[in-house]
């Protein structure tokens, strides 16, 4: 038995505060305490930020997948990938997209779908930056394939680093720690 | 920990990606809007009229009826940069507020005459999306100058910016 489990059980050998047992990273076990309310603060973020960041993969995915054509022109005018390989990405990337906002929002492989994420977004922002500085003035096809919208300015890149920061925090929250599940919340409040 | 995250993250990364290949390929097959898996982009198919018929005109055959006085350009791109300079004579008819433009420059525009539109980059499709447009509005002989604005410059053609225009 480790040192932290037997601090687990001695601390509390009744099982009141069954809330920290996924709690690896606070060692202090004082229900209750400025400590407890962090835990819950921290832990009601980092699912929110992971609904979030589900939410927005859905939608990224959704309307690729309707119109393939559309999104096909869309990463053409990105003039990054080779033409031979424009389709096959504007088949695959929406389906990938959906599949990861399916993941994040349930919970469901979160180490894969948060580190394939973050690798997307930095992808995403790398090839609208390259553009950018390239001076190609291409339409971006991130949440709609409608290209009348405007021209990608730095705004979208502003968007996508926040969105990347987004998903670094849950990756990390995710490879690092055990973070606490939702129920445990509820499950605290009952005890 | 970690090691063990690390791990589930090297088998459900291709593993989602190999999914999403699964789900992708047998849908676009079967859908009715599929496209090609690997898609023809080249010049000839990409400026095409809902035919299929390429639009595309050579600089070679764009300068002749340049000096034959024989061709109304039109430049797809946004005002600012028509303003900036232009093909000698072309009109002003940005894609993205193609509705407001239109109406402005409608009766300058014969039916019969041969219209070229361009804008900027290999990849630029306004100048497409317009000729499209104009075809749809019964102008008959459109055609799309690919990269109109530097392939133009670069031949030393004559240009203007928007103080010169007439």
């Amino acid at each position: 038995m480790s040192n932290e489990e037997s601090l687990k059980k001695t601390a509390h050998p009744e099982g009141s505060c069954a809330y920290h047992e996924n709690l690896e990273r606070i060692k202090v076990h004082d229900c209750g305490s400025h400590h407890h309310r962090a835990l819950i603060q921290e832990t009601i973020l980092f699912h929110s930020m992971r609904i979030f960041l589900g939410v927005v993969f859905l939608f990224a995915g959704y309307d690729k997948i309707l119109h393939p054509q559309a999104f096909a022109q869309a990463v053409y005018n990105y003039q990054i990938l080779p033409d031979a390989a424009v389709n096959l990405a504007a088949l695959v990337l929406p389906w990938l997209e959906l599949l990861l906002g399916m993941c994040l929002l349930a919970g469901f492989w979160l180490p894969g779908a948060t580190v394939l994420s973050s690798g997307l977004l930095t992808v995403f922002i790398g090839a609208l930056l390259f553009n950018q500085i390239r001076g190609l003035d291409i339409y971006c096809g991130c949440f709609s394939t409608e290209t009348t919208e405007g021209p990608a300015g730095l705004w979208i890149v502003g968007r996508d680093i926040i969105f990347l920061a987004i998903s670094v925090y849950v990756m990390l929250i995710i490879l690092l720690t055990r973070p606490a599940k939702i129920k445990d919340l509820f499950r605290k409040a009952n005890t | 920990m970690f090691q063990e995250k690390l791990k589930q993250t090297l088998w459900q990364s291709p593993l989602l990606i190999v999914m999403a290949i699964l789900i992708a390929l047998p849908v676009n097959h079967w859908r009715e809007d599929s496209i090609a898996l690997v898609g023809d982009w080249s010049e000839e198919a990409r400026f095409s009229d809902s035919a299929g018929q390429s639009m595309v005109i050579g600089l070679e055959d764009a300068g002749r009826l340049f000096e034959q006085d024989e061709v109304t350009f039109l430049d797809a791109r946004p005002q600012h940069q028509y303003a900036e300079g232009h093909i000698q004579s072309a009109l002003c008819l940005p894609w993205q507020e193609v509705d407001h433009y239109f109406m402005e420059i409608a009766d300058r525009l014969e039916p019969s005459r041969t219209i070229i539109t361009y804008c900027d980059g290999e990849a630029c499709d306004l100048s497409h999306e317009l000729a499209l447009f104009l075809k749809e509005m019964g102008f008959e002989d459109v055609r799309v100058l690919v990269n109109g604005w530097t392939v133009w410059l670069q031949a030393g053609l004559p240009v203007q910016t928007e103080e010169q225009t007439p």
